[in-house]
């Protein structure tokens, strides 16, 4: 047993359990909204994401609220601007504030999560080295270069390649760093693209990339992440 | 406190509705709802949302402010004075009630007569009934071998099989880095643990 494969069967029990069921122990929206805010004890709240975790169906409503909180977050911009995210975004607080003290965090958590979730890169998480593939990839934008986890050098150019999309006009790459922020960003109306601006990547950084529809097609369309390590010189 | 500078561009670019013809107001409220749609819908795509999720709260905010707006009451005033918050409010109202709306109609739902659920069990090319049988074996092990886990752990763990790194269990619980790799990893310990018990092997552990 690997942890890929723990994954696997993971998906494998939320596919297969007894929805019925689990929808009768549906978290109610308040709750939700209270995990996203955290509001109410983290007994409550863990309580409350133990289900979401493992009900498709609440996973999607909690993604929508945290959207709409991000949304919200921007509006409010309470977010002090010289701190960054990920720092900010830990760690802060703990209970019961008014929502307009929780804006901040939503926003840094969901800027985090806009990253974390959408690519499922599994950002350090344990076993992460072969951890490339996101959920739902099955029917993901096909990547063909750089592979998964490539090595490349500082400062030169790097040829990034994919499969064309039916419908697809224009694609947009994204080099994203540890925190979810977007580095680099490049649309093409081909299916390749050579960054040749690397020189604001890191040495002996990780990064992730990926590609998305930007015009025609399915706009949901998008493809896994994957991760790029510029060599240390 | 200090605004950040883009919190403050954006705020200053929406329209000052007070001062504006009706069929003005009407027409600035429906950019500033497009706008907060689209903040939406960049978050809600990252998530692997559908539009449709996104629309049918949006839909609901653009029926709330329009029964609101200009009938003279206070909402009326709130909206025209800080139509981006209000906005906000109100989606996070109005998906609130869709969530509802949605809980009752699952629990009206009848089985159906075919079973149609995209989601049902996986079935790979290329895997026999036998291998097929095993998997859901073996899924079934870990469903109960996570239930055991204890429940201050369990919900990281959860995360983590779901694919969701581990920033992001920390941000969603305002848990510390330290905090979160030490839940996350006692969990996992305790799941590898509980499936060793039961006869499954690791080729590795994180």
């Amino acid at each position: 047993m690997t942890d890929e494969r723990l994954r696997d069967l993971y998906e494998r029990t939320l596919a297969t359990r007894d929805r019925d069921a689990a929808r009768a122990r549906c978290a109610s929206p308040e709750a939700m909204l209270a995990l996203v805010r955290r509001e109410g004890t983290e007994e409550e709240r863990l309580e409350t994401l133990d289900h979401v975790m493992a009900c498709d169906d609440c996973r999607r409503e909690l993604d929508l609220l945290r959207s709409i909180e991000a949304a919200g977050a921007q509006v409010e911009g309470a977010r002090p601007a010289d701190e960054p995210i990920a720092l900010w975004s830990r760690g802060r607080r703990t209970a019961s504030p008014s929502w307009r003290r929780v804006v901040p965090f939503a926003l840094a958590a969901s800027l985090v999560l806009a990253v974390g979730v959408g690519v499922r890169d599994r950002l350090g998480a344990p076993g992460a080295d072969s951890a490339d593939v996101t959920r739902g990839e099955g029917g993901a934008l096909a990547l063909l270069t750089p592979a998964a986890a490539a090595y490349v050098d500082a400062g030169a150019p790097v040829t990034f390649a994919w499969r064309p999309e039916p419908g697809a006009r224009r694609y947009l790459l994204e080099v994203l760093d540890a925190q979810g922020n977007v580095v680099l960003s490049e649309s093409t109306a081909d299916t390749t693209l050579v960054l040749r601006d690397t020189g604001r990547l890191a040495p002996g950084t990780e990064y992730r990339w990926w590609v998305r529809l930007a015009a025609g097609g399915d706009p949901q369309r998008a493809s896994a992440v994957r991760r790029l390590r510029i060599r240390s010189q | 406190m200090r605004r950040p500078a883009a919190a403050v561009a954006w705020r200053c670019a929406l329209p000052s509705l007070v001062t504006l013809h009706p069929d003005a107001q009407s027409a600035a409220l429906e950019a500033v709802v497009a706008d907060f749609a689209d903040m939406v819908r960049r978050v809600a795509w990252r998530h692997r949302l559908v539009d449709a999720d996104v629309d049918e709260v949006m839909q609901e905010v653009r029926i709330r402010l329009w029964r609101s707006h200009g009938t003279g009451r206070a909402e009326s005033e709130q909206i025209a004075r800080a139509p981006a918050s209000y906005v906000y409010r109100t989606a996070v109202s109005a998906a609130l009630d869709i969530l509802r709306r949605r809980r009752t109609q699952r629990a009206r739902a009848t089985v159906p007569l075919l079973d149609d659920d995209t989601t049902a069990p996986l079935h790979h090319e290329g895997r026999g009934p036998d291998a097929e049988l095993e998997a859901s074996e073996l899924a079934a092990q870990v469903a109960r071998a996570i239930e055991t886990i204890p429940a201050s752990r369990r919900p990281a763990v959860r995360m983590y099989l779901a694919g969701y790194p581990r920033e992001e269990i920390a941000a969603l619980m305002g848990w510390t880095e330290g905090k979160t790799r030490n839940l996350l990893y006692r969990g996992l310990a305790d799941l590898r643990e509980r499936l060793t018990e039961q006869g499954i092997a690791w080729e590795g552990t994180t």
